[in-house]
């Protein structure tokens, strides 16, 4: 999907073959639509996608559900997880069964306004129509020096070079990806053994060989050119029947195919139908809420209501660590390989050391502060999914099967998370600063900041540890120990500069003001070695974590965070010169 | 102890001291970073994790923590934690030092059915070697930017220029008894070839002097000097011939293998159109040198950071004094030359440290697996055996991604491969040994150890303090009220 070289072939005969005709697999579909009972190019809205969903593909070096396989097009192709609310699986078939009521409406991702703007386009859309970009003179100019360029050097492009003209790659690849739909060449559902190739539902039309090779590939063509029948023609029961005979049409051809292979199948389309985390952060809201009830109301309203804030919280958890569950499930693998995947992680995180120092010391602030960070870490990871993207995909091979690694990566992000308790926590402490316009009951500010001290000695530890687990890792399988990468730099950086806070305290030249203050800061190193080393600095040996985007949204936080830190510190500055 | 010592004492296990190294050091970190995204590792290095100033920070760090140790003498049971949590760091950076000074780290570059056993490093070396021995000089890498500052030599020679990054540059001088040398000019005819490659031009140089410049390809063709290709070679190609009278001949085949025959008299050869035949391209001549020698020279190159920029170069000259006058010469690295030195031959060579190992590895096969339906590599290993050791199995051994293998006190990792079509099948090794490793397990232990324990007591003593101020607050405003926040 993201290799657009495939594509570029395509794409002029994808100008021909999308406007003018339709292609490949529509032609089967029957053209007798008077008696149909819903319109082409319209959603199938009650109808039932999930057999559809379930019959296996292969995509992205993994056996998935169609239901996965077409979110993530979905996803890629319009940026949007669900486009007008349609079901992917339904938009799929839709694409493929009548192209011609596609070809004009905008769903094609174009998402950068300086590319807009390079192919003439109107700036103040972000989606538009398969038609207007084939016909797009700029873009087939650059498709051809594209592949100009291509066939001379056949260096892979640098992700970090230029976001525009990476921006203009993956245009040409979302167009080639929508036109695979339409052509059959993106259905790779003809199982082959492993680790070949599947074949594509277009693939045995060309290759007359591979039909006759392959005993399944004409079994598996008929029941998906039955399921395009029926749904162009409207047949829901047809439709039903024909993905179910499809289903297991694909199942029966793979050669490797087992129950608990089905079971995992089944996981990975009921995670997505619950999408659990997208449920979890509403459960932390309301926790959050009660929480704040147990702190302000206090007396015996307060005595009431914390053991329905204890169950909402468990409740919350509830959810958060079965979908976690069921996510180690699909991919067979504790799920910290990506930014999205440590989010959700690190938001667990919060939530448990707010609840284990709950335990040790029944202060209602953690859990309000844990539920809230947990809530908004929960929000943020689904909130961009065409940046951080939801998606299960294989691993590196260097980050493979390594108990070590998993382990080290574990931990370390364990300790971002008891950090991010520390910095609702010092929030929370200079919140009480500024209601006093610089000055705060001792008393309160003592007890918070013993409960922040408590955090960050789980975090210096963890961070610690993992920091030196990940030098155990690297000596195991890199042999050496520390190589000064930046990645471990960053970590190093974080965890020295929350032990000069610790040290500092000692020493006498941070008070409890400070303390809450530097807490707040600090956490700006654990933001360079989270998201900063991958997302802006962008070199060393972890390269299988690099991206780019977002870097607006994190340094606003920053940003804010640091302002926050200043006012406070200014308020209490105006404050005591006042006094004297 | 006099007063001065006491305080120079008191100096180095003060916590603010303390605070400081730390602070700096998170800063110098911070810096390292940045700078090795702006420009790349060996800059990095060079300016942070490898400086002098570096290690004096960390020197000042360990100083200070062994201070503050020595400070709480005697130890009582309750300095237990914090002594290990310290002393852990103290070990840490003892076995990084060993690790710097005397472990080593190189690479060894296998292709399939062949041995290897000499480990290439990160090093440049300068050997000078006559009949009587031979010397090596380390030639430090320094960044782009930074002064180079002339090296002395034996033999009155010395390093006067360095460049970080080069890329050879050829040219051909009038040289009496040289070979032959022509510069074509080819350019495709704008209104034969397709759009995309109109108004490409292209400059090559053929001569006569060395079997690396007597032929070369341009696109879809081939040219020579002084030579044909076998007969029945497919065209398109092209042989220029000079000729004792000092004419230049040719010989050409078209890709439909139509030949064509000129000849171009002596005085006209500068500028002359060569007709080949070929319509896509025409060809003149821009130089011509009827007795050529070549010259290599280095020029900072295209790329001066990051993973693309090429290998040093230096430059050597005389220092002027007698024996070696007007010398010069320069090395890339993996260059070699011959100098003579007062009727001696002396042999330099520019080339990476290597360093032999008691044994050789045989490579017998490289094997990549793919996730399926990808390109996307899922693990890589190489199936080796060991050759010349009398103590080591003789079985073949396979070396994975996460499966070193350990021998004579060198482990073997599997750390990369080299791309080749239809498979590649030349494997890099990272080889290694790292004396100071078992400190660096040791120090961690003590410090992850030290700092549980650290806070555990800590924790003991804030739980009563906690429950001291809980007893209070509840003390004071009366017990009807309850609930704690």
């Amino acid at each position: 999907m993201k290799n657009w070289k495939q594509w570029l072939g395509i794409l002029s005969i994808g100008v021909l073959a999308v406007t003018t005709t339709v292609s490949g697999l529509a032609i089967a579909a029957p053209n007798d639509l008077e008696n149909a009972g819903v319109a082409p190019g319209q959603q199938r809205t009650s109808w039932s996608f999930s057999d559809a969903g379930l019959i296996p593909v292969q995509s992205g070096g993994r056996i998935k559900p169609l239901d996965s396989f077409a979110r993530e097009l979905v996803l890629y192709v319009s940026g949007k997880t669900s486009f007008q609310n349609w079901n992917p699986v339904d938009m799929l078939f839709s694409w493929v069964s009548s192209p011609q009521e596609w070809e004009d409406r905008p769903f094609v991702q174009v998402a950068r306004v300086d590319v807009r703007k390079q192919l003439v386009l109107d700036p103040n859309r972000t989606l538009f129509a398969p038609r207007e970009l084939f016909k797009n003179q700029a873009l087939l100019q650059y498709a051809e020096r594209l592949g100009n360029i291509d066939s001379q050097m056949s260096k892979a492009p640098d992700p970090k070079s230029n976001p525009r003209e990476e921006e203009l790659k993956r245009l040409l690849d979302r167009l080639g990806t929508y036109h695979g739909v339409v052509s059959g060449d993106a259905w790779l559902v003809i199982p082959q053994k492993t680790p070949q190739v599947w074949l594509s539902l277009a693939s045995i039309k060309d290759e007359k060989k591979a039909l006759a090779v392959d005993p399944h590939a004409d079994a598996i063509r008929t029941q998906f050119v039955r399921m395009i029948k029926a749904y162009y023609g409207g047949d829901a029961a047809g439709f039903a029947t024909a993905s179910l005979d499809a289903r297991h049409a694909v199942e029966a051809a793979i050669p490797e195919w087992s129950e608990d292979m089905g079971r995992v199948v089944q996981a990975e389309e009921i995670y997505n139908r619950y999408r659990p985390f997208l449920f979890a952060w509403i459960f932390y809201f309301s926790a959050a809420l009660l929480w704040l009830g147990v702190i302000w109301l206090g007396g015996s309203v307060a005595g009431r209501l914390r053991p329905i804030a204890l169950g909402v919280t468990a409740l919350a958890l509830l959810i958060h660590v079965a979908g976690f569950g069921l996510r180690c499930y699909v991919a067979g693998r504790p799920p910290v390989s990506n930014m999205y995947e440590s989010i959700v992680w690190v938001s667990f995180g919060a939530v448990f050391f707010a609840t284990v120092i709950y335990a040790m010391s029944r202060q209602a602030v953690l859990l309000a502060v844990g539920c809230s960070l947990a809530g908004f870490g929960l929000i943020a990871a689904n909130s961009a999914p065409a940046l951080m993207d939801p998606g299960i995909h294989p691993l590196v091979p260097v980050l493979r099967s390594n108990y070590w690694l998993t382990i080290h990566v574990l931990t370390i992000t364990l300790g971002y998370a008891a950090f991010a308790l520390t910095l609702g926590m010092g929030n929370v402490t200079l919140f009480h600063f500024l209601k006093g316009g610089g000055d705060a009951p001792p008393a309160t500010v003592h007890r918070l900041n013993q409960l922040t001290y408590r955090a960050m000695q789980f975090g210096v530890v963890l961070l610690a540890a993992g920091t030196i687990l990940g030098g155990i890792w690297a000596d195991y399988s890199w042999g050496r120990f520390w190589g000064w990468d930046p990645k471990e730099v960053w970590a190093l950086t974080a965890l020295v500069t929350y032990l000069v806070i610790l040290h500092g305290r000692m020493a006498g030249w941070v008070g409890q003001f400070g303390y809450a203050a530097w807490t707040v800061v600090a956490f700006t190193s654990v933001v360079m070695a989270w998201y900063g080393v991958n997302f802006v600095l962008g070199v060393g040996l972890h390269s299988y974590g690099f991206s780019s985007g977002g870097r607006g949204v994190v340094a606003a936080f920053v940003g804010a965070q640091l302002a926050y830190v200043a006012g406070v510190a200014l308020l209490r500055l105006r404050k005591r010169a006042l006094a004297i | 102890m006099s007063e001065v010592a006491v305080r120079i004492f008191r100096f180095f296990c003060s916590l603010k001291l303390a605070v400081c190294v730390l602070l700096s050091f998170a800063a110098s970190l911070a810096t390292g970073t940045i700078l090795e995204s702006l420009y790349d590792t060996p800059t990095a290095q060079f300016w942070v994790y490898r400086s002098l100033w570096f290690h004096l920070l960390l020197t000042t760090l360990g100083i200070n923590i062994f201070c503050v140790a020595m400070s709480r003498y005697p130890w009582k049971v309750r300095h237990l934690p914090f002594l290990l949590a310290h002393l852990g760091i103290l070990t840490l950076l003892t076995g990084a030092l060993i690790t710097e000074r005397i472990g080593f780290d190189g690479s060894l570059r296998i292709t399939e059915g062949e041995t290897a056993g000499s480990v290439e490093m990160e090093e440049a070396i300068l050997s000078l070697s006559d009949s009587q021995g031979s010397r090596s000089i380390v030639v430090p890498w320094i960044p782009p930017d930074v002064k180079f500052k002339t090296i002395a030599l034996p033999y009155d020679l010395q390093i006067d220029r360095y460049l970080s990054h080069s890329e050879p540059k050829f040219s051909f001088l009038p040289h009496e008894g040289g070979a032959p040398a022509v510069r074509l000019k080819l350019a495709v005819n704008r209104a034969m070839a397709g759009k995309s490659m109109a108004g490409i031009s292209q400059d090559i140089w053929l001569w006569a002097g060395s079997a690396n410049w007597t032929s070369t390809q341009a696109g879809a063709g081939r040219f020579f000097i002084g030579t044909t290709p076998p007969a029945g070679t497919p065209g398109p190609w092209l042989a220029v011939l000079p000729e004792k009278n000092g004419d230049l001949g040719y010989l050409a085949f078209s890709s439909k293998g139509e030949q064509r025959k000129g000849r171009i008299r002596k005085g006209n050869i500068l500028g002359a159109k060569i007709d080949a035949g070929w319509k896509v391209l025409s060809i003149s001549v821009g130089e011509w040198i009827p007795e050529a020698m070549s010259q290599v020279e280095y020029i900072p190159a295209h790329f001066q950071y990051g993973k693309d920029a090429p290998p040093p170069a230096i430059h050597l000259s005389s220092t002027g004094k007698a024996s070696q006058k007007n010398a010069e010469i320069w090395l890339g690295l993996g260059d070699q030359a011959a100098l003579k030195d007062k009727g001696a031959d002396i042999q330099i060579s520019f080339h990476p440290k290597t360093a032999a190992l008691p044994f050789a590895l045989k490579l017998n096969h490289f094997m990549i697996e793919h996730y399926e339906g990808t390109n996307n590599p899922s693990s890589f290993a190489s199936n080796v055996t060991i050759v010349g050791s009398d103590t080591a199995p003789k079985d073949p051994i396979t070396i994975s991604m996460n499966e070193p293998l350990k021998e004579g006190g060198f482990t073997f990792y599997q750390a990369s491969y080299e791309e080749a079509e239809p498979r590649p099948v030349t494997t890099i090794l990272s080889v290694n040994r790292d004396p100071g490793r078992w400190l660096k397990y040791l120090g961690s232990l003590l410090l992850v150890g030290g700092t549980i324990l650290l806070f555990v007591m800590r924790k003991m003593k804030l739980r009563q303090e906690i429950k001291a101020t809980a007893v209070s607050a509840k003390v004071a405003k009366g017990l009807s009220t309850g609930v704690l926040t």
